[in-house]
């Protein structure tokens, strides 16, 4: 019995000792990348990648943004293996089957995933608008969006016409954006669109949560910004509509 | 630019704050309960003297730096606000000096209040008012720099909220010495020893501000 109780505790601290190494891990995660002699080869490798500075943005003939050999790991899986991608002006169109990717692929234009080989070429004018409104609450949508513009160094006037454009009315405008419904958010999200007038646009699912109305001024917009030579990327499962002006179609999974 | 970058990231988190400010007001009034508790709990002579009041205004006040910065960065991942900051160029580079400053000034707040109970409460004599604020200024841009480093290196981790509070509590151990030394020292009129431990303060605050503008950055990822 005695024995018995001993090895529970034996057992017992064997997997809070476990517990604390995985712990430790996963806090140290985000310090691979700052470098160090500690770290392997490949780890170092990527980062001194990281803290070169961003390469003055040279698009190859008719390219706004580029990955090159990209591969993506999120935790022990690889998202995205080897990628290669050229974002020309217009409209491209990513599209798969959940969990193939498709985020993944924007967020690693956008700059927002590590990659853990390969390169990225993207413009400093990229917009990235994930799957929600990105908007910060406590403040109001019209706040948010001159404060994002102020921060990109844009003038924040075309704030008010925008989020009109994209039927927020003046009073909501103002609203703390937590007391806005999910698609007034999305809609004031979007609107940054027309506030920061950005070279490459990355979209994810832009058709979630807005109704009709939205949605028709969105393909608008979208068609308005290849007109204009800007690249757009839309990550989306339905508005096939999208498909036959667009100059690619990149299918995932 | 990026002191511009700065200055908007703070200013974004202090009107964030005015329009949410759940954060603050739970930190007030974890602070004020803390103090009464506290002082119960030892007896009203005991909590009277410099140390021991002292140790139990820090103690609160790296309690409400921790509860301000989680709801700080919890605000944050509600609707991905904070992809919205780092897609931005500079964005990575200005969001942890920015939150800082911004926290400082709410942690400040915050000890305004923690302080006036405590003077008020305890009956506190203060010998040297002016040493008695220098230090707590000092104390006060001690915490954000540490605490916003740990919140940022939890930030991704399901279990931070308790987490966050195990893993900066003991690193902030000095930090809370040199406070409490510091407004023990200010509080018995002792001069010489209140800027020093102003100034260890000081050290520690810039020491933990090169680590995580160094940090920060590429571990937002």
């Amino acid at each position: 019995m005695g024995v018995r109780r001993a090895d529970r505790a034996a057992v017992a601290a064997d997997l809070m000792a476990a517990r604390a190494v995985l712990l430790a891990i996963d806090l140290l995660a985000p310090l691979d990348r700052i470098g160090g002699p500690w770290l392997p080869a490949r780890d170092r490798e990527h980062a001194r990648r990281e803290r070169e500075p961003e390469k003055p943005h040279h698009p190859r003939v008719n390219s706004t943004a580029a990955l090159r050999g990209a591969t993506v790991v999120l935790g022990d899986r690889a998202i995205l293996r080897g990628f290669d991608l050229e974002i020309r002006p217009g409209v491209t169109v990513v599209r798969g089957p959940n969990g193939s990717g498709k985020s993944t692929l924007l967020r690693a234009l956008a700059g927002l995933v590590p990659l853990t080989r390969g390169t990225r070429e993207a413009p400093a004018r990229t917009l990235y608008l994930g799957e929600r409104s990105q908007l910060l609450r406590g403040i109001s949508a019209r706040d948010n969006l001159r404060f994002l513009a102020a921060f990109r160094g844009v003038s924040p006037d075309a704030v008010g016409p925008a989020l009109a454009a994209w039927g927020i009315a003046a009073k909501d405008a103002i609203r703390p954006v937590e007391t806005l419904s999910a698609g007034e958010r999305r809609r004031a999200g979007l609107a940054r669109i027309d506030v920061e007038r950005c070279d490459l646009v990355l979209l994810d699912e832009p058709f979630a949560e807005i109704d009709d109305a939205a949605a028709t001024h969105l393909l608008r917009t979208i068609r308005a910004l290849a007109g204009e030579r800007r690249s757009v990327v839309v990550a989306t499962h339905g508005r096939f509509e999208l498909d036959p002006g667009a100059n690619d179609v990149v299918r995932l999974g | 630019m990026t002191l511009q970058r700065i200055r908007l990231i703070a200013a974004r988190e202090a009107r964030a704050e005015r329009g949410q400010p759940e954060g603050l007001v739970t930190a007030a009034t974890f602070v004020a309960t803390l103090i009464l508790v506290e002082s119960l709990a030892v007896g009203p002579l005991a909590a009277g003297r410099a140390e021991i009041a002292s140790a139990l205004f820090w103690i609160a006040m790296a309690f409400a730096a921790i509860l301000v910065t989680g709801r700080s960065f919890e605000r944050e991942l509600e609707d991905d606000a904070l992809d919205a900051v780092l897609a931005l160029p500079g964005g990575r580079d200005a969001i942890y000096a920015g939150k800082a400053l911004a926290l400082a000034a709410l942690i400040a707040l915050v000890a305004i209040v923690g302080g006036a109970l405590s003077l008020l409460l305890l009956s506190l004599d203060v010998a040297l008012p002016g040493h008695l604020a220098l230090v707590t200024i000092a104390g006060v841009l001690a915490l954000p720099p540490v605490v916003v480093l740990f919140v940022v290196l939890a930030l991704r981790l399901r279990s931070r909220g308790a987490l966050v509070p195990i893993l900066v509590l003991p690193v902030l151990v000095p930090q809370l010495v040199a406070a409490t030394n510091g407004t023990a020292a200010a509080m018995s009129g002792d001069m010489a020893g209140a800027i020093g431990w102003s100034g260890l303060l000081v050290a520690f605050a810039l020491v933990y501000s090169v680590l995580g503008l160094t940090i920060v950055p590429a571990a937002l990822e």
